[in-house]
């Protein structure tokens, strides 16, 4: 769950939809790096992640108007950046993707999941390794999948948030991060073997 | 099913987090319409613990992007320039029309109007020409009298032998006094 909005985040969004960008930079600056974080673990490039986030920022203060503070400004803005990076993966300008279901095609069989790891002297290290597979893991995600992964595992956001956040019900969030996990533990499992 | 009818009290023994009964019930909504689910769900979630602790570790929740000044300079030189936020302006809100929701009724009250009007008028419209039709169709299809204007008709007849034995007289004999004359 996302931290509640204190008082003083509040005045800034207040006085953004007054047209104050002083107060809409302090909010820049509050959640740049959460946006840059959220959309950098999607899009693998600094350089779109950069751009990406940009836009975010220019397009919350475009319809701040209309943000009502049902949800929390930082769930917003989320939701503003799934849409974008959505839009973005998808694009015909980005190079095709390798989805998961193409990999499976072609790279692995078997569907057996992972199970709890066995204790290994160097956990460190195990860690890193294991990081790099979830790394590559992640990214052969649908982009839905990505979103919801990331915004549970990494962002801690609640199962509301995430609906939230991805524009979808309670009862989507759960089935894309139920076979978002499947998936992950798949992959894991075939890169172990 | 059977993971469905033993969700565990405590959701955080499933979850790693506490649901609130919203959430729990939604779940056990969606694992009831969803087989695969239903029989996999307990076993993925907990063998997901040290993928979600794994993840927790290796992808940062906040990562500074590069030349952060710049990043935020770049924003704000662009808003700046792009964009003045409608509730900027100092208008008098109840002058103008509320932005706040698409559905607004302020919003799409007068061409709601407008169309409730028209669609009136041509329904009304419709309706008379109806009407007025039906009236000429009636009058049209009213039992007409028919009279029949005969002309007079005059027919001679004559025999063919009459003709060969036509005497014509040099004088017309003088009818008899009882004899009338036909009236014309």
């Amino acid at each position: 769950m996302t931290e509640p909005q204190s008082p003083e985040v509040q005045s800034w969004i207040e006085r953004s939809q007054r047209g104050d960008s002083q107060a809409f930079g302090q909010l820049v600056e509050l959640y740049q790096s959460r946006i840059y974080a959220m959309i950098l673990q999607m899009v693998r490039n600094e350089a779109d992640a950069w751009d990406l986030s940009q836009e975010v920022f220019v397009r919350a203060w475009k319809s701040i108007s209309r943000f009502e503070g049902r949800s929390s400004f930082l769930t917003w803005l989320f939701r503003i950046s799934h849409n974008m990076v959505c839009d973005f993966v998808r694009s015909p300008k980005n190079s095709p993707r390798m989805m998961w279901e193409d990999y499976m095609e072609h790279e692995v069989a078997p569907e057996a999941t992972i199970s709890s790891q066995p204790s290994l002297p160097d956990e460190a290290l195990q860690n890193s390794e294991l990081g790099r597979e979830i790394a590559q893991a992640i990214r052969l995600l649908s982009p839905e999948h990505q979103a919801v992964i990331l915004l549970k595992e990494v962002q801690d956001l609640s199962y509301k948030e995430i609906a939230e956040a991805t524009g979808t019900s309670l009862g989507t969030v759960m089935s894309r991060l139920f076979y978002a996990r499947k998936q992950l533990q798949s992959y894991l499992s075939h890169a172990r073997n | 099913m059977p993971e469905i009818k033993s969700l565990p009290k405590k959701s955080s023994d499933l979850f790693g987090e506490e649901l609130d009964a919203e959430t729990l019930a939604e779940l056990e909504k969606v694992l009831a319409a969803d087989s695969e689910m239903a029989e996999n769900w307990l076993k993925i979630s907990q063998d997901s613990n040290k993928i979600r602790s794994t993840i927790k570790s290796t992808c940062p929740k906040t990562i500074e992007p590069p030349a952060p000044e710049i990043f935020r300079q770049k924003i704000m030189s662009r808003i700046s320039v792009e964009y003045v936020p409608l509730k900027s302006l100092d208008w008098d809100e109840d002058d103008f029309p509320s932005t706040t929701s698409v559905m607004s009724w302020d919003k799409w009250k007068m061409p709601l109007l407008v169309l409730g009007g028209l669609t009136m008028g041509l329904v009304l419209g419709s309706w008379w020409q109806a009407y007025h039709d039906s009236d000429l169709r009636r009058m049209r299809q009213m039992p007409v009298q028919k009279v029949r204007v005969e002309a007079p008709t005059y027919t001679i007849e004559t025999k063919q032998e009459d003709r060969k034995s036509v005497v014509i007289p040099q004088k017309l004999p003088t009818p008899p006094a009882h004899y009338h004359y036909p009236e014309r």
